[in-house]
């Protein structure tokens, strides 16, 4: 059985692999494809700049090669573990991919951790008391947050929240000069491993808005759904067989429908990483989080090429990771499915 | 420094913007992004800020002067702060600029906002002064030894942050790392076009630095060039590399970098033993402030609301049209200069209608430029009266800009035969939205039926360039301000700016002759030259917008400075 996952898990990671590097080949093309150059780019719109000297740079940057000269160099780099170096930042991707990492899981694992913590209450007791008042109101407040773009929510946040009653930051991830030593990189790990509470804090201050903004649409979308597999649950025989034999209605709702409503929740959750990590580029201009998303944005207009194809296999690799996550979740949530 | 200093200065335009999301074009993309992969269209929705209303009954935090941690945020609305009676040393000053820089090296990036920080750490033999004039830094003084040759005399007894001795040898040294091929570890300085073309630099003892140039240039473009490279520490360099100062770079200028990385925040400390900066612009002596933090806030709406709420001190990068939002809080002070970012719509004089120069002409009589400027820009906008900008060296005041005479421009059209109109698509960039919708909308009132297209704007370039559109807004920063940083580029045949394909050998030939011609001769040419452009009309001429930022009214002795820069060697914090 033990050896039946690993030889599962194997095969995963080898796919995950070849995706990968499928979907950088991908954007390589795409992002060569769009009209613009980086070296032009840099130069902007100003002064009076010879045209060699931004020949002379694209050769610098290996720019000047046929496509297919320089995907087989990316290739050849990408074996030996170099993903490339920014035209623009002039540093390896790999660098740039680590030092913004952090800020991005921190910000994605608030954003889900506030829509569960949304989520689940608001789901289950709607379904529970269905058609009800609370029922409605709820269902039509998630409505909204479905609707709502991210950004109008982040800039109504910092407007009232910070601007207007100045409880909380309007940006950044902690207070110049508090960053706690560096370990994860996960400020609010961090300070908790260093036991730094003043750095704790300011990181989690500056940590709520923009994971309530990144994480609001992602509450609704689970509510509505926890909603509807709770209701489906709570009409099952087994439901009904539990009130019959006469167990405590909490136990007959957390046990045995909640468990069960939890597995098409849980797929949703995991499809939903899909739209926090797309959520991040936006949310961090909003709130000036120095994460993936920005880069990705800043790189795409920048045409920094080989960030944005080291962009795309790190979206990637979190996109099947947390897919391959929710399966195995689905194991410990009902063991009659195996991987 | 006080605040009675004119702000008169002019800007250094970015060489790139850094992107910016407005409300609308992130709607585009988050609707986008849901849908797929990122496409064409997609992207061309995500360029230039918007503002959003702020609510204007906010408070505003003051800054302990005690430099350690920041200051508290107090819940109490602060009274009006009273003139304090002068210059207090201490405090930390919080700014927030628009994006993440491109590198620490003032070598190894073109980017105004990364020069704006990199600028109080590093000082340059030059500097620009905010009236524009090019007054001495770390040189003392120069002269000019013959058509290609120019000595500089260093300033004596300057050291950089680590004690290193500033000498001829450290400028040789920090300029050849700009000017000549493979310096930078191995690569060449994307910033070597900002230098006429050096053949040999010399030193001569230990203050006299001697710069051999390929060609004689006018001196305005040479020190134009030498404002925007600092000097390095030759032997730190030697020991790190260039990749070792990018992580910690040290300079000479006002104040020492402490710690922080491209992304923000950056933590400046004064530095006790700086020189004092340029006796041209008093006072001289090192900074009053303990530190600077320099923090990155793309977002518009973002920068005014940590304004608003104390977080920062200084925000650059506002549009006019946010000003609306923070005018009349008078914990805020709003100030301007002239920028040196020209903009304009060029017309692709290669195709009908805009091949016809009385056409041309009509699209400048056409249009009520002062009215936009007044109205839509507040005023905050420098009119262009032909091609070369007034702040210009060589700029002919004679020429007189179009104006605005719309049964002129229609009896212009009717005599190219277009009396009942033509179809007319603008293109433009986000940024750029809402004041092309305004200029189409006054030329459907000539009976063009014009229309608007937005674009990204490398995509936009790039079929302008190829004669795929027919009429674009553009623009074009002249930091230099000489015509040949402008005109050349953006009017010679084949320029890389030249969206209007204008293509005049007569002007071709006189930008050359006058690019190494002396000065009265330049003088002679350049006005014929500005004479058949202004007759030729390859652009409707515009406005240089002017450069707006906003600070904590408890920000005094500042003033935004030429080429982005914040000059906050003077600035100090007044108690709240």
């Amino acid at each position: 059985m033990r050896s039946v996952r690993t030889v599962r898990i194997v095969e995963r990671l080898l796919e995950t692999g070849f995706l990968m590097v499928a979907i950088a080949i991908f954007v390589f093309f795409v992002m060569r494809y769009l009209p613009g150059d980086p070296v032009d780019l840099i130069m902007g719109q100003e002064g009076n700049v010879p045209q060699e000297q931004i020949d002379a740079l694209r050769r610098q940057y290996g720019l000047d090669q046929p496509l297919f000269v320089q995907l087989g160099n990316y290739l050849r780099n990408l074996v030996r573990g170099d993903l490339g170096t920014s035209v623009v930042q002039r540093r390896a991707v790999h660098e740039l991919l680590l030092a913004r990492l952090p800020a991005t899981i921190e910000l994605s694992l608030g954003a889900i951790i506030v829509a569960v913590v949304i989520a689940v209450p608001v789901g289950v007791v709607s379904a529970y008391w269905h058609n009800s008042a609370v029922d409605r109101v709820s269902m039509a407040i998630t409505f909204i947050g479905v609707s709502m773009p991210p950004f109008w929510l982040g800039i109504v946040l910092i407007i009232v929240v910070s601007a207007q009653w100045q409880l909380l930051p309007v940006g950044g991830r902690i207070e110049i000069g508090l960053e706690p030593a560096q370990i994860t990189g996960l400020y609010v790990v961090d300070s908790l491993l260093t036991g730094n509470s003043q750095a704790l804090f300011s990181s989690l201050k500056h940590l709520i808005l923009p994971s309530v903004t990144l994480g609001a649409p992602v509450a609704a979308v689970l509510a509505r759904v926890l909603r509807s597999s709770m209701l489906d649950a709570l009409a099952q025989d087994y439901v009904r067989l539990a009130r019959a034999k006469g167990a405590d209605e909490l136990i007959v709702v957390l046990k045995h429908a909640f468990r069960n409503a939890l597995i098409p929740s849980t797929t949703i959750l995991g499809l939903e990483v899909g739209s926090l990590l797309g959520g991040n580029m936006i949310v961090e201009t909003v709130f000036s989080w120095p994460g993936i998303g920005r880069l990705t944005v800043e790189s795409i207009f920048a045409r920094d090429y080989v960030v944005v194809q080291g962009v795309v296999m790190v979206y990637v690799f979190i996109f099947v990771l947390v897919n391959f996550l929710v399966d195995i979740a689905y194991t410990l949530l009902n063991p009659r499915i195996t991987l | 420094m006080t605040e009675q200093r004119l702000l008169s200065g002019q800007d250094v335009p970015a060489l790139q913007r850094g992107p910016t999301l407005s409300r609308r074009s992130m709607l585009r993309w988050a609707i986008a992004a849901v849908n797929s992969v990122a496409t064409v269209s997609l992207l061309s929705a995500c360029r230039g800020a918007e503002p959003t209303p702020l609510p204007t009954a906010t408070v505003v935090a003051g800054e302990s002067p005690v430099p350690t941690v920041q200051a508290p945020i107090p819940t109490e609305p602060l009274p009006t702060p009273t003139v304090a009676a002068g210059p207090k040393r201490g405090g930390r000053l919080v700014v927030a600029i628009t994006s993440q820089l491109q590198s620490l090296d003032p070598a190894n990036h073109r980017d105004r906002v990364t020069e704006t920080v990199l600028r109080c750490i590093f000082d340059g033999l030059v500097t620009r002064r905010p009236d524009g004039k090019i007054v001495p830094e770390i040189a003392e003084s120069w002269q000019q030894v013959n058509p290609t040759e120019w000595e500089f005399r260093i300033r004596p007894n300057i050291v950089f942050h680590n004690g290193e001795p500033l000498t001829a040898e450290t400028v040789r040294f920090s300029l050849e790392r700009v000017a000549f091929e493979g310096k930078l570890d191995g690569e060449t300085s994307p910033r070597r076009s900002l230098l006429p073309p050096i053949v040999a630099i010399e030193t001569d003892g230990d203050l006299r630095v001697r710069i051999k140039l390929a060609n004689p240039v006018p001196e305005a473009i040479l020190l134009a060039g030498l404002v925007h490279n600092q000097i390095v520490p030759k032997n730190y360099v030697e020991s790190v590399g260039s990749v070792g100062l990018a992580e910690r770079p040290i300079g000479a200028g006002p104040f020492a970098f402490v710690q922080g990385t491209v992304e923000g925040p950056i933590i400046l400390r004064r530095f006790e033993q700086y020189y004092g900066g340029s006796p041209d612009m008093p006072p001289v002596g090192p900074p009053l402030l303990d530190e600077v933090v320099f923090r990155v806030v793309p977002e518009l709406s973002a920068r005014l609301a940590a304004l608003k709420a104390g977080e920062v001190h200084i925000a650059q990068g506002i549009t006019p049209d946010a000003l609306a939002q923070i005018e009349n809080d008078p914990r805020i002070v709003v100030r301007s200069y002239p920028g040196t970012r020209t903009t304009w719509l060029a017309m692709n004089t290669t195709k009908a209608p805009f091949d016809r120069r009385e056409v041309r002409q009509a699209m400048n009589y056409g249009l009520d430029v002062q009215a936009i400027i007044d109205r839509v820009l507040g005023g905050r906008a420098v009119r262009m009266r032909g091609a070369v900008p007034p702040f210009s060296q060589h700029f002919d005041a004679r020429i007189q800009p179009y104006p605005f005479d719309p049964d002129r421009a229609k009896q212009l059209l009717a005599e190219a035969g277009l009396a009942n109109g033509f179809q007319l698509i603008i293109d433009a960039a986000e940024a750029d939205r809402s004041i092309v919708e305004i200029i189409a909308q006054q030329y459907r009132a000539l009976g063009i039926d014009a229309s608007v297209r937005i674009w990204e704007w490398p995509v936009l370039r790039e079929a302008a360039l190829k004669g795929e559109r027919q009429m674009i807004f553009a623009s074009w920063g002249n930091a230099f301000r000489h015509p040949v940083d402008l005109l050349n580029p953006t009017l010679m045949t084949g320029g890389r700016g030249n969206y209007a394909l204008y293509s005049n050998p007569e002007v071709d030939r006189l930008l050359e002759e006058a690019a190494v011609a002396s000065e009265t001769e330049a003088a002679r040419l350049y006005a014929r030259i500005q004479q058949i452009l202004y007759e030729d009309a390859p652009w409707v001429f515009l406005w240089i917008p002017d450069e707006i930022e906003a600070a904590s009214s408890l920000v005094e002795g500042w003033q935004p400075g030429p080429d982005g820069r914040v000059l906050l060697a003077d600035a100090w914090l007044a108690s709240p």
